[in-house]
């Protein structure tokens, strides 16, 4: 799969990323040689088709454990953390964050 | 002052001298802050040194250590991985996106440390928020080998694995999401641990990959990994992923080696294979033969695939996760126009070229059509990985394995080939797709005098068997260090 400069930057768009002079060129050739590497997956999915591999863990590789959903992590977290992480706001009304107007 | 050779300490002898009040935690913490001050102007293993908050945290742990408190890592000096949360302490991920970035509370492992009344000496680099295996991806300074100024330390936790083998601290912490702690350490010859997924919270770990992000444990031995361990494992309220890995009051060294079945992978024997790697592995195969383990010939044949769906996940989730960084509420901000040009101007000018390169490859695996195709091809590989070893972990005790497959590389040898860097992580990828327990410790030397590492990888919880093991062997085959020669 080749990756050309009008795909960088219609990807730099949806990745929200401004691209300097000559990057869009760097980064095609740079993610074409990866995507490259990346299409020996379509040879390990052959191989799992032919050899009829089973996934006999049903589950996903690392979420095996209990997950407790009675945590409830806005209740646990400390409320001096929760004051200090609104004093970083740059403006505060009551417990509204103001954000700073765009220039 | 002291009267004593306070170098290369282990976290078990510091504990000891510590106990035995031959050294107070303040004289230990200067110590290591005079060496950081002298010496690491040449490594650049750190991104902050705190020595008047270090200095007041040894101060509280010489008074509980005064009124008879247990040990554990009290008064223990240690360095963290600038991607982990430290409260009133600059984290930065080496990132130009967090360059003033202050934390409102510390990341799960460092509170516990804290507790515990470990003393924090300051802040390791790393490769930009983690991209990397070899520290050159900082935004702000390239660490280098200790062993070798000429040389990366490997990564992304080149900092603190550069910072272990300096002896700048007892031990330090890391991340691993596809072989970070691992591949520095084997590149320093250190111990480098990653804990099985989910052992050690991941709360005020800067994510990158969630699915296989870990923190873990740089250090001189592996029982020190395994005392560190004891401190920061177990549930916590703030990750739902985090578990209770059960952990034993001291590691029984007595190993009973006759019932142990060591898996021999031949996929992990991989053509470019540096001889001296291999030897190295080899002296450790026998080693453990001699004692009477079994040695078992097993395929893992999805191994080779494990960097393609690394790259393919971890860039996917990675670019989710770097999304909350447009430089609005927090982080690095440029002035522009308007709303789309601002968060434009932030991430393109915040983030450095491995990120930029990892978000946009993350953007076309999960956007629609052929993009997408990777993806779920990825996945089901993934399967496939873990299916292996969990095969294979029905014959086999633990997997013998290289941790990297050449030792350190010169600086500037790869920045123009991401791929190549990429591939370094090619016998570490597979244990973290898996979510297993890994750990690469210090096995020998190659012809340049550079340190070379072997890994061992264990089934899912076995952590404490790993180190333990580990342990072992680390004991009875010695690898004498090697003088550093910037000191003299």
């Amino acid at each position: 799969m080749k990756l050309d400069i009008k795909a960088i930057e219609h990807l730099a768009v949806l990745a929200k990323l401004s691209l300097a002079t000559g990057e869009a060129e760097i980064y095609g050739r740079q993610l074409t040689d990866i995507l490259g590497h990346l299409d020996h997956l379509d040879e390990a999915s052959d191989f799992i088709e032919k050899q009829q591999l089973v996934d006999q863990l049903n589950d996903c590789p690392t979420t095996t454990m209990a997950v407790d959903l009675s945590v409830d992590e806005v209740i646990a977290w400390p409320k001096s953390e929760v004051a200090d992480s609104l004093a970083m706001a740059d403006s505060q009304l009551g417990q509204e964050i103001i954000m700073p107007r765009i220039k | 002052m002291i009267n004593m050779k306070l170098d290369r300490l282990t976290l078990l002898a510091a504990r000891q001298l510590l106990q035995d009040r031959k050294v107070t935690s303040r004289q230990l913490t200067e110590y290591y802050l005079n060496r950081l001050e002298k010496y690491d102007g040449q490594l650049n293993s750190c991104l902050m040194v705190d020595r008047v908050g270090a200095l007041r945290q040894a101060d509280q742990a010489d008074q509980r250590i005064a009124l008879g408190e247990s040990m554990g890592v009290l008064g223990i000096p240690y360095l963290a991985k600038d991607n982990l949360l430290t409260k009133g302490v600059k984290t930065t991920a080496a990132s130009k996106m967090l360059v003033d970035y202050v934390a409102p509370y510390d990341a799960t492992v460092i509170s516990r440390l804290n507790q515990a009344g470990a003393v924090l000496l300051g802040k390791t680099n790393l490769d930009e928020f983690a991209h990397g295996a070899s520290t050159e991806n900082s935004a702000f300074t390239i660490t280098k080998n200790p062993y070798d100024l000429t040389r990366v330390p490997g990564g992304s936790s080149g900092g603190s694995a550069a910072a272990v083998a300096a002896d700048f601290c007892v031990f330090a912490l890391g991340s691993d999401t596809g072989g970070s702690v691992r591949h520095p350490a084997s590149l320093c010859g250190v111990v480098g641990y990653k804990p099985s997924y989910g052992a050690v919270s991941r709360h005020g770990l800067i994510a990158m990959t969630s699915s296989t992000d870990v923190v873990g444990v740089l250090a001189k031995t592996a029982a020190d990994a395994a005392a560190v361990l004891q401190v920061i494992a177990g549930e916590d309220n703030f990750d739902a992923t985090a578990k209770t890995v059960l952990a034993p009051a001291d590691l029984d060294l007595q190993i009973n080696w006759s019932a142990l079945k060591i898996g021999w992978p031949e996929e992990y024997l991989i053509a470019d294979l540096n001889q001296a790697v291999l030897a190295s592995l080899i002296k450790v195969k026998n080693f453990l033969q001699e004692r009477g383990a079994q040695i078992v010939p097993i395929s893992l044949p999805s191994t080779k695939y494990g960097v393609a769906v690394y790259h393919v996940i971890t860039s996917a989730e990675l670019s989710s996760n770097l999304a909350r960084f447009d430089g609005l509420r927090y982080g690095y901000r440029q002035a522009a126009e308007n709303l789309a040009e601002t968060y434009l101007a932030n991430r393109g000018s915040g983030f450095g070229s491995e990120p930029k390169r990892r978000i946009m490859l993350g953007t076309y695996v999960l956007s629609a059509g052929q993009g997408h195709s990777y993806y779920n091809q990825a996945q089901q590989v993934r399967r496939w990985i873990r299916s292996d070893f969990n095969q294979a972990f029905q014959a086999i005790d633990f997997v013998l394995a290289p941790t990297v497959p050449q030792p350190a590389f010169q600086i500037g040898q790869k920045v123009d080939s991401p791929l190549s860097l990429y591939l370094e992580d090619i016998l570490l990828t597979p244990a973290s797709l898996a979510g297993l327990p890994a750990i690469s410790w210090p096995t020998g030397w190659s012809s340049e005098g550079l340190p070379i590492g072997s890994q061992l990888i264990g089934p899912v919880g076995h952590d404490y068997d790993l180190l333990t093991l580990t342990q072992a062997i680390q004991a009875a085959l010695v690898c004498p260090g090697r003088p550093l020669t910037w000191e003299q």
